[in-house]
């Protein structure tokens, strides 16, 4: 036989990484979604506050089952990355992890403690979305510099920690003018559009940042062809931020086209996730590891991939099906 | 229920117990108390193991049991902790919390058949139950967590130095991260479940005293027959 240009060595943790990606998107878009709306909690009176827990009830905990599939994937698939990647995160990791427990308890107890309680669990619920939210924040800070040290990296993940909280604030405040209506559906309408701005400068501060701080990113955006190649890329981010904010300022966000800002907006986090992959790649921490040195022996690698090919088929099946059940708009918060 | 399944996962942690002999000698001998290699071991029910001295005060034991339930063989040899020369873990922890774990089982056996007998001397009917009897079984209500937790501290202590058995040492493979930053968060995580304990703690009490809604179209439950004799 000839020698084969495709062998399962190269391909299989190029596998693993798309896997592993598209788990840590689908994880940020549809937790960042119902953490965004625990950030608004507060902001709504205590009958709305009981619709948007309810817009969210059905989704909240399979949606945290990507983050669990990512970081699986990570821990098997790339032992040495993960090893790298959850030591230098470790403090945010912890503080996240306290901050979706708190979440999580106080999703049911809201509504099955004594009714005094109510409004401290209210108060747990925003604030563990908070902490979880601010946290990964400060991850994603401090990944996309290649945890480089110094008080610049520090501040640029100080600063992305308080934009992505923002962020997900627009696409909580999204999918509630998707999913309500009435007083609470105007009132999503305001937050979002407060909450366009900081998306807006996150994402051009994120794409400023990474060709500074990575020669390997300046040289693969700014050099001539691929620069033309890749122009579609920040272009459509750019379609898609500005169709969000027209719509949210004219009153078709009200009625039938409820649906669009928030798949605008889900559509920015997907380029801009695209736009870090192909900024990263083949790195899985950035100049310092690539996919190749990070992953399993290949045999542990097919063995994880029969695992995977039972277990992903069915978290894209449930993910999808209850996505259809509960679709439309939010009915009364009925489990107590 | 808890009556048929309770000597179930009784058998089941005597294979357990078999097969931990088997693979983590060192585990069971700290288990058992046993220092010295000995043949028709004592099965303790009381002791204060002592590191120090590698022996147990105060030691009050059934002779041969340990042999008996070990290798069901009163004259059988068990291992002592002191053979291991690779390292074994600290005896008292692992003593005392396999005790809660086996003294919760058996209070479990115990009040699960004479609440069935109790029960059954008053016709079925749980109300008629005198009220400290009720309120122990509320107590055992907590049971399973105490003996689950007892018995995860025995085999993740039992397993100590070893992560993964004759293998890797924990020494080994422990990540480079601050001993401070663990000690800050291992005191954050026992505040948030302190916190969450007794929050867990008042809003089962609150929801069991809460009177069940009678979802709508089902007839009200019939009047207790006694309400009615009265």
């Amino acid at each position: 036989m000839s020698a084969a240009a495709f062998d399962w060595a190269t391909a299989l943790p190029v596998v693993f990484l798309v896997l592993m990606g598209v788990a840590m998107l689908a994880y940020v878009v549809l937790d960042g979604y119902d953490l965004g709306v625990g950030l608004l909690l507060h902001r709504a009176t205590p009958d709305q506050r009981d619709t948007m827990i309810a817009s969210i009830g059905p989704f909240w905990d399979a949606n945290e089952t990507w983050l669990v599939l990512g970081v699986g994937i990570l821990l098997i698939a790339f032992p040495k990355a993960h090893g790298l990647v959850l030591t230098a995160l470790y403090l945010p990791v912890a503080l996240m992890l306290v901050g979706l427990v708190l979440r999580g308890v106080a999703f049911d107890f809201r509504v099955k403690a004594q009714d005094q309680w109510k409004p401290l669990w209210n108060l747990a619920f925003w604030a563990g979305s908070g902490i979880a939210a601010v946290s990964q924040g400060w991850m994603l800070g401090r990944y996309i510099t290649g945890f480089a040290e110094g008080s610049a990296a520090h501040l640029f993940a100080g600063v992305i920690a308080l934009l992505l909280p923002a962020a997900y604030v627009l696409l909580g405040a999204c999918w509630l003018v998707m999913k309500t209506e009435g007083a609470l559906q105007l009132l999503a309408v305001r937050w979002a559009k407060w909450a366009w701005p900081p998306l807006v400068l996150g994402m051009g501060l994120v794409s400023l940042v990474t060709p500074v701080v990575s020669t390997t990113v300046r040289d693969r955006w700014f050099s001539m062809p691929e620069f033309i190649a890749l122009l579609p890329i920040p272009l459509a981010t750019l379609a898609a931020l500005v169709l969000a904010r027209v719509l949210l300022n004219s009153k078709m966000a009200l009625g039938r086209l409820c649906w669009v800002p928030f798949v605008a907006v889900v559509s920015v986090f997907v380029f801009g996730a695209i736009g870090l992959a192909y900024s990263l790649f083949p790195y899985v921490v950035m100049d310092q590891l690539t996919v190749w040195q990070a992953a399993s022996a290949t045999s542990s690698l097919a063995v994880i991939a029969v695992g995977c090919a039972v277990t992903v088929p069915a978290i894209v099946g449930y993910t999808i099906f209850s996505y259809r059940v509960f679709s439309g708009k939010v009915r009364e918060l009925s489990y107590a | 229920m808890g009556a048929v399944l309770i000597p179930l996962q009784i058998l089941a942690g005597d294979m357990h117990g078999l097969n931990t002999l088997e693979h983590q000698p060192a585990k069971v001998a700290a288990m058992e108390g046993v220092w010295e290699t000995q043949a028709g071991a004592p099965l303790l029910l009381f002791a204060v193991p002592d590191q120090t001295a590698r022996t147990n005060h105060f030691a009050l034991g059934i002779p041969q049991g340990a042999s008996l339930i070990l290798k069901h063989d009163p004259q059988a040899e068990i291992q002592g902790v002191n053979d291991f020369k690779d390292g074994h873990p600290p005896v008292a922890p692992v003593f005392w919390a396999f005790r809660i774990m086996v003294g919760t089982g058996v209070l479990m056996l115990v009040a699960s058949w004479g609440g069935l007998w109790l029960l059954r001397r008053q016709g079925w009917s749980a109300a008629q139950l005198p009220r400290p009897v009720l309120a122990g079984l509320a107590l055992m209500a907590f049971s399973g967590w105490t003996a689950t937790v007892a018995g995860w501290y025995v085999t993740e202590v039992g397993r100590q130095p070893w992560i993964v058995q004759g293998l890797l040492r924990v020494d080994e493979v422990a990540s480079a991260v601050p001993g401070a930053h663990i000690a800050l968060t291992l005191a954050l995580y026992l505040t948030v479940y302190a916190a969450l304990l007794l929050a867990y703690v008042s809003v089962v009490k609150h929801m069991a005293e809460k009177p069940v809604p009678m979802p709508e179209g089902l007839p009200p439950r019939a009047a207790p027959a006694t309400g009615a004799a009265a």
